[in-house]
């Protein structure tokens, strides 16, 4: 008897490669008996997949396949792919990752995950661990390869993510085969140093599956395959990243071919529209959720917008000049606050949300198209200044000359300086109400406060200076901006708006938590941050 | 050949408008759409960790070659490490070949064919902007020389070169299993061996039958599980491969069989593996026929994967039939045949062609043998009937100019006739040796002429008795219609030989020590049928044959033949040694045959015939020979009844003398009795069940005259007791009445020895 086949409120697991819905005790067992082997699903090389009837349960709940061997790990009923236990407990947090060709998504999700791990352990009481998952093995190589390099100085690439067989694992279902994803599978779970372990630890242990994909899966443009279901993910996930990349975008390269050195705004520039990527995304997640073009998909995007270091001399209004002439960075290396009188940190949203509107101005700038898409077509959209490694790739000097006039783009491990990289991710968890946002704070003195008005769920806001009107979320409430367009703080005040944000809750995962209730205070005022990392200049 | 392309690489511009990065760069314009969408999931390359990328000449080439998800197409997608792409990142390039299955069945192109001559056509990169393929590419229809294989200077790098051959036929028996053993064959090589993965991969297709090396996918540089798909029969991975580890831990029936160049134990050929077996002979050169040649007809003949040993047989039975020269050479080639089992009607053909290529070999100093060989093709039973029909006629042919020069020829030194020596004793080889195989196809095939040809053989003259009577016998058993004239020609000729003065020598000859009653029975029909032998003497000598060969079945036999036939009158003296030689072989069922047939004589002889009849009949009386409890006879006193009943019906020699023989095996004496008793008792009129119903008669009436009377006593005296009073006054009348009953009983009884008797009614019909 499996632990959950007692608990009547069990809840359906979902299976992270196919999507199939089951309950736990309906989990297949994988044979570990050498003798074991040829599954009807997976192939001839596979172990063997058991159903829960032909398996031998001792009094202790152990199983045992049909040749004595004792089993411990499950498989979904449907595709057969190995379930890590966490997935058997409870249905995880989805997040795909999306984006065009060659935009950065494998480098930024390595380097989010990799600092991540080192993040929330120190500030936030978590530790994101690798899931018992069979598909971990290929985030773990990239990893290694980045920040674990026994010679730091050699120059180093990850590979390009390619369509099918790296992040996919083919499966036969009703006689047709198909590819499905193999995703990256961790487990969020708070260590002793959590204030908030005592009270809700079983809310706070959650497993997080991520998908990565090659841009050319999300080209429409390219015939798809239809035995590929390598990017259904979209119609499952809590969260959506958009790897979005400005260096793909022609004008804007021209523009910093002016200020920036890199090769990929020079020998290597390319451009590719973005904006198809995400219109293909979106109407995939419309397609798997059977959602009508008048509604918005109640996911949040999270736009990543990647390679600051070449393309921040771009954004308007990313340093402010005070009164006393203090020049202040308004994007900064971190919008993370430790507390220690909590003994814990908590991510300033407000400063998070300053930002994003700070880079919505920018993209509005280079692509107005993507930026209308975005906010149209989903309930909740921020947009994350993102840098995975901080250092512009180089052609390796050693390397030997070859026929291929062509030159690898490479980094050296011991530049690597990410920024902001884990963002996006804190954000997603301040979302889903594990680790605490800063408490609001009350309209400086001095500053100018917008016209807010609710509209249909949202805040319409007409800015002081220039007059212009901006719809933003009801998060941008009761907080301090940088308005876009003059670079001016504007205060909006608090707006009472009727309809519930529609905010990446799947019904699942609602927590009765309120949000609110989890702030921290501030305990010093915030204009003079210390600074940290690697933009501190 | 034309086939068709597509090449998938990263490049910045796509041949779809408006795309980049990784996809389709250059097509033919007729690549089939369907196929393009079931290979697109091929279309990747896993790099190898160890190997720079700085050189992607060093990463082995991934292979996969096969009709994948397609009936129509036999596909190659080669897929490589291209380098930097545009972006500065690694690339593949895979191209995907697709060749027309139909076309190369049409044009006579292998899939070992494609693979070698693809090779030429692949690119190591794209270089230059994407377009259509116009006209469509071709490769080479130039055939692959099995001859002078190994084509690939990369087997000598594999394994040690003495043993390229034990490799690549273990690898090629593994294949053709596959589809009965489920088990794919997994070749461990070497990164740098493994860059030429197309030759690898043409030289082991190259010797599979076309039609397998179409059926057989292939895929190298197998890193994963997931990258050796279901159906896919050979693989080319590495030893540090993760798949390998996988494979290496399973004990499953189904688990790949791995063969590691390094490891000879892995490619060892057993006796069973008939195909290895095969191409090892041919591979070292040590075979007539060409390898490709023998492929071919693996299609050509229909043979399937189902039937490999078969095949392995059939080819066999070729080389044999390629030099089939001599009489030896046939009857090998006849086992072969037997051995060879069922295999499809054009392989048939193919043998008869070979036989009859066999037959035809041009003249010269073989033709002197010919009709030898021709003659064991005949008695050859499993060869195929058209080429022993062929061959019975070129025979025929031979032995009708022959034949009279032969026979009437004696071989006395310097008197032949024209036709050589060589031929003579052919021909009276023939005769001697091959003569039932001649009658025997004859008759099986109704050929008139092999049945003329049989009965003209017999005319030889100095075939022995004992061999026309085996062939005789032989042909017998046949039961052939058109067996007559040649059975009459067998028989005469034994009757010719039974009067002669040597007749007891013939017998003796026939009857070999094992003889059975068929044997027995075939030589009393012969005597029989045989008009002027002198057929006691005959009879006698088959009768001391089966007696010296204490052959039970065959004296019974003889019984059997003497009772049904007429030609013979009783012989009370062969009979009775017929009985006491029966009666010592301790062969019950034997005696009681004897005894029942020599009922059978005694009821069959009439009144003239008594004195024999009762001769016979008194030979059981002989039959003491002691009072061993083993014999199967024991004799006892006659008792008083028996010799009342032998004295009353008038007959002094049943039983006889103060002696009477029993046998335990009643049924036989008493049907032994009952013959005797019916045919001389009171003419027949006191029939024993009758004397029995008499008996009962006389008993009911004495009972019921003892009822009367004490009826009427108990009528007059009802004060004293009934019984006793009853017979004290009545007491002569009860003994009269008692004596009365007993007498008839007795004489009754006289006439029933046992119920069985009367069972037996045989011999009145």
């Amino acid at each position: 008897m499996t632990p959950s086949s007692g608990n009547l409120n069990e809840r359906e697991v979902i299976c992270p490669h196919c999507w199939h819905q089951y309950y736990p005790d309906q989990a297949y067992y994988i044979a570990c008996h050498p003798e074991l082997y040829d599954d009807a699903v997976l192939g001839p090389h596979e172990k063997k997949r058991l159903a829960p009837s032909e398996v031998t349960l001792d009094r202790n709940g152990v199983a045992f396949d049909t040749r004595g061997g004792r089993v411990t790990e499950r498989a979904c009923p449907n595709c057969h792919l190995q379930i890590p236990p966490e997935l058997q407990r409870q249905r995880g947090k989805i997040l795909s990752l999306v984006g065009a060709p060659s935009s950065g998504k494998t480098y930024f999700l390595t380097s989010m995950l990799h600092n991540l791990r080192s993040e929330l352990t120190r500030n936030f009481g978590f530790s994101l661990r690798d899931s018992d998952s069979h598909e971990i093995r290929g985030f773990l190589e990239y990893e290694h390869k980045l920040f674990g390099s026994a010679d730091p100085d050699k120059p180093i690439l990850l590979l390009k993510t390619q369509e099918d067989g790296q992040w996919s694992k083919k499966v036969t279902l009703d006689g047709t085969d198909f590819f499905l994803p193999k995703p990256m599978i961790f487990s969020l779970t708070p260590t002793l140093s959590n204030p908030d372990l005592a009270k809700r630890s079983d809310k706070l242990d959650v497993p997080v599956v991520l998908y990565d994909n090659a841009g050319e899966s999300f080209d429409f443009l390219k015939e798809t395959n239809s035995s590929s279901r390598v990017t259904q993910h979209l119609g499952e996930c809590d969260a959506v990243m958009f790897a979005f990349d400005p260096t793909l975008d022609s004008e804007t390269n021209g523009r910093l071919k002016l200020t920036s050195s890199d090769p990929q705004v020079n020998e290597a520039a390319r451009s590719y529209r973005q904006d198809s990527i995400l219109t293909e995304v979106v109407n995939r997640m419309r397609r798997n959720r059977s959602l009508p073009p008048t509604k918005q998909i109640p996911v949040p995007l999270l736009i990543c917008v990647q390679k600051y270091d070449i393309w921040k001399s771009l954004v308007p209004h990313a340093t402010s000049i005070s009164a006393d002439g203090k020049i202040t960075d308004n994007i900064d290396h971190t919008s993370v606050e430790f507390f220690e009188s909590h003994g814990i940190a908590g991510l300033d949203v407000f400063e998070i949300n300053r930002v994003s509107l700070l880079i919505r101005g920018f993209l509005q700038d280079i692509s107005p198209s993507f930026v209308d898409l975005a906010e149209s077509q989903f309930s909740t959209v921020r947009y994350f200044p993102v840098c995975a490694l901080g250092t512009s790739p180089e052609v390796d000097p050693n390397a030997k000359p070859s026929a291929n006039p062509r030159e690898y783009l490479r980094v050296r491990p011991n530049r690597i300086q990410p920024f902001r990289v884990t963002h996006p991710f804190l954000w997603l968890m301040v979302q889903w109400k594990q680790i605490r946002p800063l408490k609001r704070m009350k309209p400086r003195k001095g500053i100018p406060h917008a016209i807010a008005e609710p509209v249909s769920g949202r805040i319409r806001v007409t800015m002081p200076g220039s007059g212009r009107v901006m719809v933003l979320d009801n998060d941008y409430g009761g907080s301090e901006i940088v308005d876009p367009h003059t670079g001016n703080r504007v205060w909006i005040p608090e707006v009472v708006v009727h309809q519930k944000s529609q905010v990446s809750e799947s019904p699942r995962s609602q927590t009765n938590v309120n949000i609110e209730s989890l702030r921290l205070k501030s305990l010093t005022p915030p204009p003079e941050k210390p600074k940290r990392g690697w933009f501190k200049k | 050949m034309k086939y068709e392309l597509e090449v998938y690489t990263s490049a910045p511009e796509l041949l779809q408008p408006g795309t980049s990065d990784l996809g389709v760069i250059a097509q033919t314009r007729s690549y089939p759409a369907e196929l393009s969408r079931n290979l697109a999931n091929l279309r990747y390359y896993t790099l190898l960790d160890h190997l720079s990328l700085d050189e992607p000449s060093e990463h082995p080439p991934r292979v996969i070659a096969g009709p994948i998800d397609s009936n129509q197409y036999y596909s190659i997608v080669h897929s490589v490490f291209a380098g930097p792409d545009h972006t500065g990142r690694t690339t593949p390039l895979v191209q995907s070949m697709a060749f027309r299955i139909s076309e190369m069945m049409e044009q006579g192109v292998s899939a070992a064919t494609a693979i070698a001559n693809a090779k030429p056509a692949l690119t190591a990169g794209w270089q230059g902007p994407p377009r259509w393929l116009e006209p469509p590419p071709e490769i080479s229809n130039q055939r692959l020389d099995s001859a002078t294989w190994p084509r690939a200077q990369v087997w000598g790098r594999i394994v040690a070169r003495e043993r390229n051959e034990e490799l690549v036929s273990a690898i090629a028996d593994s294949l053709i299993n596959f589809k009965q053993t489920s088990r794919p064959v997994i070749l461990l090589l070497s990164e740098e061996d493994a860059k030429d993965t197309l030759l690898i991969l043409s030289d082991v297709l190259a010797l599979l039958p076309p039609s397998v090396q179409t059926r057989t996918i292939c895929i190298s540089h197998v890193l994963d599980n997931s990258d050796f798909f279901r159906g896919a029969a050979f693989g080319l991975t590495y030893r540090q491969s993760a798949f390998y580890q996988n494979v290496s831990e399973r004990h499953d029936p189904r688990r790949p069989i791995v063969i590691d160049p390094q490891s000879p134990s892995t490619f060892t050929i057993e006796k069973d593996q008939a195909y290895a077996q095969f191409l090892l002979a041919h591979l070292k050169q040590s075979a007539a026929l060409p390898l490709s040649g023998l492929l071919n007809d693996w299609d050509a003949c229909g043979f399937t994967t189902d039937s490999v040993d078969t095949f392995c047989r059939f080819v066999e039975l070729l080389e044999k039939l390629s030099h089939t020269t001599t009489s030896e050479d046939v009857e090998s080639a006849n086992g072969m045949l037997f051995r060879l089992g069922q295999i499809p009607s054009k392989a048939t053909q193919r043998i008869v062609d070979a036989c009859l290529k066999s037959i035809n070999a041009p003249n010269g100093e073989e033709s002197l043998s010919k009709p030898q060989l021709m003659v064991s093709v005949l008695s050859a039973s499993d060869w195929p009937e058209q080429v022993r029909r062929v061959a019975a006629s070129r025979l025929t042919d031979v032995l009708d100019n022959a034949l009279p020069a032969i026979f009437n020829q004696s071989r006395r030194d310097g008197d032949f006739l024209e036709i050589n020596q060589i031929l003579n004793d052919a021909l009276r080889t023939t005769v001697q040796q091959h003569w039932p195989t001649i009658a025997m196809f004859a008759l099986t095939n109704n050929s008139s002429p092999a049945v003329d040809l049989s009965t003209k053989l017999l005319d030889a003259p100095d075939i022995p008795a004992s061999r026309i009577f085996k062939w005789t016998k032989a042909i017998s058993r046949r039961r052939e219609k058109n067996a007559e004239p040649i059975i009459r020609r067998l028989e005469s000729r034994l009757a010719t030989a039974l009067t002669s003065p040597k007749a007891s020598e013939i017998v003796q000859e026939c009857m070999e020590k094992g003889s059975g009653a068929s044997d027995v029975r075939l030589l009393v029909k012969t005597i029989l049928k045989c008009p002027p032998m002198p057929k006691n003497d005959a009879l006698h000598y088959v009768l001391q044959v089966c007696l010296n060969s204490k052959e039970p079945e065959g004296i019974v036999e003889l019984i059997k033949s003497l009772h049904s036939s007429d030609a013979l009158k009783p012989n009370s003296a062969i009979l009775g040694q017929l009985l006491r030689h029966s009666s010592q072989s301790a062969h019950h069922e034997t005696v009681q045959q004897t005894l029942a047939q020599i009922g059978a004589v005694v009821h069959r002889s009439d009144e003239d015939q008594v004195n024999i009849g009762e001769g016979v009949a008194s030979r059981p009386t002989s039959l003491d020979q002691g009072h061993s409890q083993r014999r199967p006879f024991r004799r006892k006193p006659p008792n008083l009844r028996r010799s009342g009943i032998g004295y009353w019906l008038r007959r002094t020699t049943w039983p006889g003398g103060s002696w009477l023989a029993i046998v335990p095996l009643v049924g036989s004496i008493g049907t032994l009795a009952i013959a005797f008793i019916v045919k001389y008792s009171i003419r027949g009129d006191l029939r024993p069940r009758i004397l029995s119903s008499f008996g009962l008669l006389t008993v009911l009436i004495v009972a019921g005259v003892v009822a009367w009377q004490m009826h009427q006593y108990f009528d007059r005296h009802p004060e004293k007791p009934p019984i006793l009073n009853f017979c004290i006054q009545n007491s002569i009348l009860i003994v009269i009445l008692l004596v009365l009953a007993l007498s008839v009983m007795t004489l009754a009884n006289g006439h029933l020895p046992a119920l069985p008797y009367f069972s037996i009614p045989n011999f009145s019909q």
